[in-house]
């Protein structure tokens, strides 16, 4: 091989290996976040979108469409693997969401109704409810129809759905058609196989939320708007007792994330965010000093959410108002200080956060 | 405030001391009769255009009338096949009827066979006559108006489903819907359901764009929308009958005696039955499993009843009018969320009297009218939340008067409205008021300078409109000047406008995570420039073309929106938006040609002004456009009507899951045969003849293409 030769094989080399690094950027790209934060941070928003940040660089966003209908209002969001379940609220559906592809790859509906919580039990098990008509179903990814199945009755409106150990745990408000409390909350089991009622649990007034860690399932009663009567509820998933009613979770709290040191974060629209550890049952943060950004008024802004993201930081939603000119958030607290490390505009209307790595 | 109130009553004062007779203000009219002129006979048929656009055509006497004129100087251009055309200049006055006698003379020009239109005027207005309306096929004024330039017009559904009309980007509430000066929007949506004005009776349609509370009241934030019923005309007779896709049939009627000449009493009484079967298949959206499905419970029935008394005077003259309508029709609810159960029935029964009088340079003239709507809407079985059953009662009780008077070149004019609405029902909740008061005052003055070829007309109104609701009085202003010269006319307008928030958004009943806001303030235009452009060709040998262009751009402060709170709360809001835009209209009828083509394009740019949310105002296409093209060949007289209505946004602030474009296009072709002393028309009809599905609102689709068939009988006028 002469000098000319090797140069040529060089050059022709570094076109091969140019044309195999491609870096053109690629769906999926995305979802492997930043080489020092490989977060992602979903929320479903109020213009029908499923919308995702990377945390490492909160400029990099993706939004995916869930559908033109009125009726498409979601409410919450499941994810596993890289596909996701959004219970399209009034179109009484879900959109199973491919992250990868960023496209809806699949609708599974109920015949009427409106649909709310949704839990991955397995890989080939969704479970989601219907508001309306008080019944809980499934369906697998891959079935071949689209319809939700093995329809069960639970108690009346059934809020959200929480998967735990391969258990399926249903909320109930137990509110009635004219949307008062018309008794107790009431924690439904199903056996995800059979969708047969297993047993229920009592709870406090008015559950919406839920969310399990250290084989407990911890059940926020939203109480009464207005009232300051918020409470927790805690059922030991050992033994199948509930616990009694803890008290002071301030006014009209709502959707609740537990981390991986056992912190509840609960987010309340009327004060923000409370910490309660559900290893020391204390809270690090009170209903009274939440965790919140003022306003310009100066009062607490109300949050929709709040997660612990992959990097360890506590990612608050503020769902944002426009008719008081307010624009939504994402405030980032330091997750051992809560310290305000950043604030993120975002799009009208985040919530139901989930973070999340798709390595 | 104050002061200007007592301007008005001393301005009102001031003119009432010179006219003889005070009373309401109308619009001028322009009376006449064309004969020939080498046998001094009524020549039937000829067609009388005047500049702001208006037309008529001759009847069998030879008289023909033109009713809502702008006021000032115009020219009249009088033609029919076989003569001469002539040309006329005519002063005209509000509250004034001018007159004109017109004698054409046979020429050898052979001119095309006449086609009714609706034309584009001065000012941003667009006339529609009862031949148009007739020619065209449409059954209600939601079909009629969507084919104007600058109107997007929302149907729910088929034929007989709710409508309701856009004006350069508003709010159906800020459109004012005028029936014979009664407005037609409801007690408590604040819109007027389009669908409820049936077109059997109708004699004018004027389309009135941009800020006009100067000139007809509260809620002219957008546009007006004035409808002028028909007048007993003398001895007729008439009889329509159809039928048409989904169950769809029309029967219609219409009789009169008497005389309408000067003198006279004349009566007229006619009714009308429409039907509507509904249960069209529809596209079933990807979240529900795609598809088709058939949308049930979309059925829609109506009856309505009209009679009239008229005594034409000498200078005067006074109409009693009556009116019954009733709808009822399901409500089927969103494609993804059907009711089977829902319904609704809405009556309206209503009687009016009104009279006209002129007194040399004066006239006057006064309207009473008292209008009671029921309404009912309920869902034994809704697909979500409790089963209601909600009733409103709405009594209205409405008194115009005004007067107008020229003083040397000046024309004034002055008026006063006052409207008492009684409100009853389970709609509205906490705090709604029992009754509403409305008051208004407005002076107007205009001043015609002509020199030669040239004419400078400027203008200057002032109203003042107050409501119980409200508590204040709210003022809107408005002055013009228009230029005309030859073949072309520039208009530059300044305007306000006001419009009160409705009672639902203020009462509504509270449900779940919607709440209704009692502290809403007014919508305000606090600023509209409109500049208007108008070339119009006309000869006996010319393309007979005509062009309008408008431009506008305002500030609206407060426009309601409905939005959610920090809480997730829906629920009506004030925002501030600007809109700009344009339209531009077109029209050729070649004279000698046996087409007429038309078509126009409307810009609205209607954006949130504050900082959290950009972009355009959901469900306002930024483009709209329509176009027609009609010939007659052989006796058969046909069209083709394309309408189109850009992408239009379904969430606040952004393009994701906007909607996407709807093109609908329209067919029919009719002929009239001439029995003895009648007339038989025959006419066939595609609606939506590419079979478009998707609807203007999202999940409430179309019924895709219709066809109808339907006779006329007629004898007289």
């Amino acid at each position: 091989m002469n000098r000319r030769h090797a140069v040529l094989l060089a050059l022709a080399g570094m076109f091969t290996l140019a044309a195999c690094g491609d870096d053109s950027p690629q769906p999926w790209d995305f979802l492997e976040g930043t080489p020092t934060d490989p977060g992602i941070l979903l929320a479903v928003n109020l213009d029908k979108t499923l919308f995702m940040l990377q945390t490492g660089a909160p400029d990099e966003r993706v939004s995916i469409a869930l559908g033109t209908s009125s009726a498409v209002t979601p409410v919450g969001l499941a994810v596993r693997g890289t596909f996701a379940a959004v219970p399209l609220g009034n179109a009484a559906s879900v959109a199973y969401v491919d992250l990868a592809t960023r496209t809806v790859e699949r609708y599974f509906t109920f015949a009427s109704g409106n649909a709310t919580g949704v839990a991955f039990v397995d890989q080939a098990t969704v479970v989601v409810c219907n508001q309306t008509t008080d019944q809980c179903g499934k369906f697998d990814p891959a079935q071949g129809g689209n319809e939700i199945t093995g329809l069960v009755a639970v108690t009346q409106f059934p809020a959200s759905v929480v998967a735990a150990g391969g258990r399926v745990f249903v909320v109930s408000s137990n509110l009635d058609d004219n949307y008062m409390q018309a008794g107790p909350g009431v924690v439904t089991e199903l056996n995800p196989a059979t969708m047969e009622i297993v047993r229920t649990f009592e709870v406090g007034a008015n559950p919406q939320y839920a969310a399990a860690a250290n084989n407990r399932l911890y059940v926020v009663n939203s109480g009464d708007y207005g009232l300051n009567n918020g409470t927790l509820s805690v059922i030991n998933l050992a033994n199948n007792t509930v616990d009694p009613v803890i008290s002071g979770f301030g006014d009209f709290p709502g959707p609740i994330n537990i981390d991986s040191r056992g912190r509840a974060y609960i987010s309340s629209f009327n004060y923000g965010t409370a910490v309660w550890s559900t290893i020391t049952t204390e809270f690090l943060k009170t209903p009274a000093v939440p965790l919140c950004v003022n306003s310009a008024g100066g009062a607490c802004r109300g949050a929709a959410d709040a997660t612990v993201a992959p990097n360890g930081d506590v990612y608050q939603a503020f769902f944002g108002s426009a008719a008081t000119s307010e624009a939504a958030y994402y405030f980032v607290y330091d997750g051992d200080t809560f310290a305000l490390k950043d604030s993120i505009a975002v799009p009208l209307g985040p919530s139901g956060l989930v973070g999340a790595t798709f390595d | 405030m104050t002061r200007v109130v007592r301007l008005i009553l001393l301005l009102a004062c001031l003119i009432g001391a010179r006219a003889p007779t005070l009373a309401a203000q109308h619009a001028p009219e322009l009376r006449g009769r064309v004969l020939d002129a080498a046998t001094s006979t009524p020549l039937p048929g000829a067609e009388v255009l005047s500049s702001d656009g208006s037309r008529a055509v001759t009847g069998s006497d030879g008289i023909f009338v033109l009713r809502a004129l702008k006021p000032g100087p115009a020219q009249v251009t009088v033609r029919r096949v076989g003569f001469a055309p002539v040309t006329r200049d005519v002063e005209l006055a509000n509250g004034a009827t001018s007159s004109l006698t017109v004698m054409l003379s046979a020429a050898p020009v052979q001119l095309a066979e006449l086609t009714a239109t609706a034309a584009p005027a001065a000012g941003g207005v667009t006339s529609i006559d009862r031949a148009a309306i007739e020619q065209s096929g449409a059954s209600d004024l939601a079909d009629i108006l969507q084919q104007q330039g600058g109107v997007v017009v929302t149907r729910s559904g088929g034929p007989g489903s709710p409508a309701t009309a856009s004006i350069r980007g508003s709010s159906a509430s800020q459109v004012l819907v005028l029936v014979d000066g009664v407005p037609q929007n409801q007690a408590v949506s604040g819109s007027a359901d389009l669908s409820l004005v049936r077109l059997d009776n109708v004699e004018r349609i004027s389309v009135v764009r941009g800020a006009q509370s100067a000139r007809y009241g509260q809620q002219a934030l957008g546009g007006a929308i004035v409808v002028e019923t028909r007048r007993p005309a003398g001895l007729e007779a008439q009889a329509d009958v159809g039928a048409g896709s989904y169950g769809g049939r029309a029967l219609a009627g219409r009789v009169g005696a008497g005389r309408s000449s000067a003198g006279g009493v004349a009566a007229s009484l006619s009714g009308a039955y429409n039907d509507f079967a509904g249960d069209f298949p529809y596209d079933i959206p990807p979240e529900r499993g795609g598809g088709t499905g058939v949308r049930l419970n979309s059925a829609a029935r109506d009856v309505s009843l009209e009679g009239a008394v008229a005594w034409t005077g000498a200078t005067a003259e006074a109409r009693l009018r009556g009116e019954y309508f009733d709808v009822d029709r399901g409500m089927p609810g969103t494609v993804v969320q059907p009711s089977l159960t829902g319904h609704q029935t809405q009556q309206r029964i209503g009687v009016g009297l009104d009279g006209t009088m002129k007194l040399g340079r004066a006239a006057a003239s006064v309207s009473v009218s008292l209008q009671r709507q029921d309404a009912t809407f309920a869902d034994s079985a809704p697909p979500f939340s409790a089963p209601y059953d909600d009733h409103n009662r709405a009594d209205v009780f409405l008194v115009d008067a005004g007067a107008s008077r020229d003083v040397g070149a000046w024309q004034l004019s002055a008026g006063a409205q006052f409207q008492r609405m009684g409100i009853s029902g389970t709609a509205l909740g906490v705090g709604a008021p029992d009754a509403t008061l409305y008051g208004g005052g407005r002076i107007a003055a205009r001043a015609p300078f002509i020199s030669g070829d040239w004419a400078l007309d400027a203008s200057a109104a002032l109203r003042v409109d107050g409501s119980s609701l409200m508590g204040q009085w709210y003022a809107s202003p408005q002055v013009g000047a228009l230029l005309r010269h030859d073949w072309w006319s520039a208009e530059l307008r300044w305007g306000q406008a006001y419009n009160p928030p409705t009672l639902g958004d203020m009462y509504f009943q509270e449900g779940v995570q919607v709440e209704p806001n009692p502290l809403l303030a007014p919508e305000r235009v606090k600023s509209e420039w409109s500049l208007y452009l108008e070339a119009r060709e006309a000869g006996p040998s010319s393309l007979n073309a005509s062009m309008g262009l408008s431009l506008f751009t305002a500030s609206i402060d407060g426009m309601i929106l409905w939005s959610p709170d920090f809480r997730y709360i829906w629920s009506p809001n004030n925002f501030d938006v600007s809109r700009r835009g344009g339209e531009l209209n077109l029209r050729l009828a070649p004279l000698g040609s046996h087409v007429a083509l038309a078509g126009g394009v409307a810009l609205a740019s209607v954006t949130y002004a504050g900082p959290v949310l950009s972009g355009q105002v959901i469900y306002r296409p930024l483009w709209s456009a329509s176009a027609s093209a009609d010939a007659s060949v052989l006796g058969f007289e046909g069209g083709l009507a394309w309408r189109y209505a850009g992408s239009r946004r379904t969430a606040m602030g952004t393009d994701l899951n906007s909607l996407p474009p709807v093109n609908l296009l329209d067919f029919r072709v009719s002929r009239v045969i001439p029995i003895g002393g009648m007339a038989v028309r025959a006419r066939f009809a595609i609606d939506n003849l590419i079979g478009t599905r998707t609807g203007m609102l999202v999940d409430f689709p179309l019924p895709g293409r219709l066809l109808r068939f339907d006779i006329s009988l007629r004898y007289g006028s």
